[in-house]
């Protein structure tokens, strides 16, 4: 089991990214796994608020989804997101699943939680999607949460360039480089369909 | 408005159905409903999209107005077709299922969510109830 974790502040494009994401891995899986009863590839939902919008919308597109609300996975529903990829594992054992967090949430403490408690995992991505439109007001606003959610990523996605000059992008690419140097790094806008030789070098299908 | 991480707060052994993990100084007030809706005949998917675009531009104007931090604004109709809206505090980005702009009905399921950051649940919940009341009569 592949579990891709999408962090990244309220608003940045985590769903819009997770849907073209969904999309590219389905392609890859082939036709006698996505015959099966059993789906190759579940997204774990969290959200903040009784009304969850963003399962809903991952389920239209004919997605297998579990939802886990009214809490945050990185704090109050910690040990319900192991319950629930413990379940996941025992009775589907799917090729991949993508936990989407809720907008406030730290992904690396979710990392930390997977890696020690999660059963059958072969890889763990943390992907945090950075907001190119309004990087500049939440990272002066909101310092901690937003370099705390990059710090630890593996994959940086720089979502809504298109928003953006591209000398502004790359003022921000360059803040971003200063929080996490090390993480692989992408300027996409998940307004169109991003190029799939993106997806393929985040999520290669050999893994 | 601002904040700063800290692992050692207290406050991350958590109250139930807290934010603080990320806000230690200012909880987001949340809006978030969802309500089955059955119109006296049939609706056009435009004037539901209208009426809901209107409703994120009042909750958007509202939150801009007054300098507070729109987290996200989303709606989403669900139906025989969807429609999908969401902002964060600059336009509108509207999406929709592929027969949607031909579409008309006399009943959806309506789900709305907004997360604004420096007024309280009973200020945004108030902004929020009198548009959809006013739209959508609730």
């Amino acid at each position: 089991m592949n579990v891709l974790l999408f962090g990244g502040f309220l608003g940045s494009g985590k769903t819009s990214i997770i849907l073209q994401v969904a999309r590219y891995l389905l392609k890859g899986i082939s036709t006698r796994q996505l015959d099966a009863v059993k789906p190759s590839l579940v997204i774990i939902e969290n959200e903040v608020g009784e009304a969850g919008i963003d399962d809903k919308i991952l389920k239209a597109e004919g997605l297998s989804v579990r939802e886990l609300f009214a809490g945050c996975i990185c704090c109050t529903l910690n040990a319900e997101l192991t319950v629930c990829l413990n379940e996941i594992q025992e009775e589907l054992a799917p090729q991949w699943v993508i936990i989407e967090t809720t907008g406030m949430a730290f992904p690396d403490r979710i990392a930390e939680t997977i890696t020690k408690y999660g059963k059958g995992i072969d890889s763990l991505k943390t992907i945090v999607v950075a907001d190119a439109e309004r990087w500049d007001d939440l990272s002066a606003i909101m310092p901690g949460l937003i370099e705390g959610q990059i710090a630890e990523a593996n994959i940086i996605l720089l979502n809504k360039i298109d928003c953006l000059e591209p000398e502004q992008v790359s003022d921000v690419e360059e803040s971003i480089r200063r929080i996490n140097s090390s993480a692989l790094f992408y300027a996409i806008s998940a307004h169109d369909e991003v190029d799939p030789q993106i997806w393929r070098k985040v999520v290669p299908y050999s893994e | 408005m601002s904040e700063q991480r800290n692992d050692h707060l207290p406050e991350h052994s958590h109250q139930q159905h807290s934010l603080e993990c990320s806000t230690k100084h200012s909880d987001p007030a949340i809006f978030s409903e969802t309500h089955s809706l059955v119109f006296l005949e049939k609706v056009t998917s435009e004037k539901i999209q209208q009426a809901l675009t209107q409703w994120v531009e009042e909750i958007r104007d509202w939150a801009n107005g007054n300098a507070y931090l729109i987290g996200h604004i989303k709606v989403f109709v669900d139906g025989q077709e969807n429609l999908w809206l969401s902002s964060t505090g600059r336009s509108i980005n509207i999406k929709h299922s592929q027969g949607w702009s031909e579409w008309s009905t006399d009943r959806v399921t309506l789900s709305v969510t907004a997360i604004i950051f420096g007024t309280s649940k009973e200020a945004l919940g108030e902004v929020a109830k009198q548009s959809l009341r006013e739209y959508f009569k609730l």
